[in-house]
């Protein structure tokens, strides 16, 4: 996001940006502007989760209509002049199909399908939100997570692929996929502000819960100094076009690799007692390693890779079914690892 | 001041979406939309600080 942010930059101070296919940076400028957004998002983060809260709270009405006027704005530009002509336009015009560009997957409807649940599935599934709503004063909050996907992806996405047909419209050798001349056509100044934001406040959660998982690794740091230390690596990774013009590859698999230990988490805290074995076993049993949970992680990571590598099926594809064979190996594993006794008690307490 | 700064915001968020709905019916011009659209971007967070989160701590 950081990436996505520097795009904006670039309009504002017209130096080259990096294209789809390359891979080390391509300007003195794009460096610079992705390390002053990396930055000023770094040092937010080290703030704190007030800070970051706040930052996001004040930003979120105002992004979503954004978001929504973009759509409108770019349906326009396509010569859609109401909501009438809407289905037409769309078949015809914005998302009518054809092959990808080179060395690009074909997105069908099952890619899509199956990208929405795992896209930011680190986050979610995953369960790294928990460093966040560890301050939620009510279960429901967690609906902050859909709604947020929802605006965050599904509306901001549909808005993303109005403007990027605008621009196949005006020139379509331009295949460029930069957010931020993307915004700017549309909404003006507006819209370069919104990508700005848009991506400081999505990279700001996400550097302030790596910082707290580097400080849970070294709990002697201070987590202002270890926020900022990754949002260091993070801002170097965002020079790289390579990391950051891959990311459907990217997030795909963060998102797997984080999978498995969605699972445990989950089934752990609420599925441990029907099942009948200790939740938290490694701090009950006074070991340091939790075997069954170290299993199931890499396990099923094996069979993701090997599906992935020996059977050719895509890795859009592996996570989501893969979530539930950990869930299951993690019950079995636990019950078979913790012993007999371990199980009694478990099943006493239930 | 809050109920002053309210009523800012909400003007400024009407002012984010309304020129879009606007444009996509031909009553505004792409130039006029991104003015507007900047303008109330401005009253947004010039306002919305003023009461959103106040009084928290």
């Amino acid at each position: 996001m950081i990436t996505v942010s520097a795009t904006a930059l670039g309009v504002l101070f017209d130096f080259p940006m990096p294209g789809l296919n390359d891979i080390y940076p391509n300007s003195l400028g794009w460096i610079v502007a992705v390390l002053c957004v990396g930055g000023v998002i770094s040092i937010v983060a080290a703030y704190g989760y007030r800070f970051v809260a706040r930052i996001a709270n004040l930003a979120a009405p105002w992004m979503v209509l954004m978001f929504i006027a973009f759509g409108l704005v770019g349906l326009r530009e396509l010569g859609m002049d109401s909501l009438a002509g809407f289905w037409t336009g769309a078949q015809e015009v914005i998302w009518r199909g054809g092959d990808p560009l080179p060395g690009q997957v074909k997105f069908t409807f099952w890619h899509v399908a199956f990208f929405a649940w795992f896209c930011n599935m680190a986050m979610h599934i995953g369960m790294a939100d928990l460093s966040v709503f560890r301050y939620a004063r009510h279960s429901w909050y967690a609906v902050a997570s859909g709604a947020g996907m929802y605006l965050g992806y599904f509306v901001a996405w549909l808005s993303a692929s109005i403007l990027y047909s605008v621009q196949l419209s005006a020139n379509p050798a331009n295949t460029g996929v930069l957010p931020g001349p993307l915004a700017y056509r549309a909404c003006g100044i507006a819209g370069l502000l919104c990508v700005v934001i848009a991506g400081w406040t999505t990279a700001n959660p996400t550097i302030y819960r790596a910082g707290l998982a580097f400080q849970a690794i070294v709990p002697s740091s201070s987590r202002y100094r270890v926020t900022l230390f990754t949002g260091a690596i993070a801002t170097i990774a965002g020079m790289f076009p390579a990391i950051a013009m891959q990311l459907l590859g990217f997030v795909a698999l963060y998102g797997m690799i984080l999978m498995p230990m969605g699972a445990v988490v989950f089934v752990d805290f609420w599925l441990s007692g029907r099942f009948g074995f200790q939740n938290e076993y490694a701090a009950r049993s006074g070991t340091a390693f939790n075997w069954a949970a170290a299993l199931t992680w890499f396990l099923t990571l094996g069979v993701c890779v090997a599906l992935i590598q020996l059977a050719g099926v895509q890795i859009y594809f592996v996570s989501l079914p893969g979530w539930f064979a950990a869930a299951v190996l993690y019950i079995t594993l636990s019950r078979l690892l913790q012993g007999r006794q371990a199980v009694a008690q478990a099943e006493e307490r239930s | 001041m809050k109920t002053l700064a309210r009523l800012v915001s909400l003007m400024a968020l009407l002012g984010t979406i309304a020129p879009s709905l606007l444009h996509l019916m031909g009553r505004l011009d792409l130039r006029a939309v991104q003015g507007w659209m900047l303008a109330a971007t401005v009253a947004w967070f010039a306002s919305a600080p003023l009461w959103m989160g106040a009084g928290e701590n």
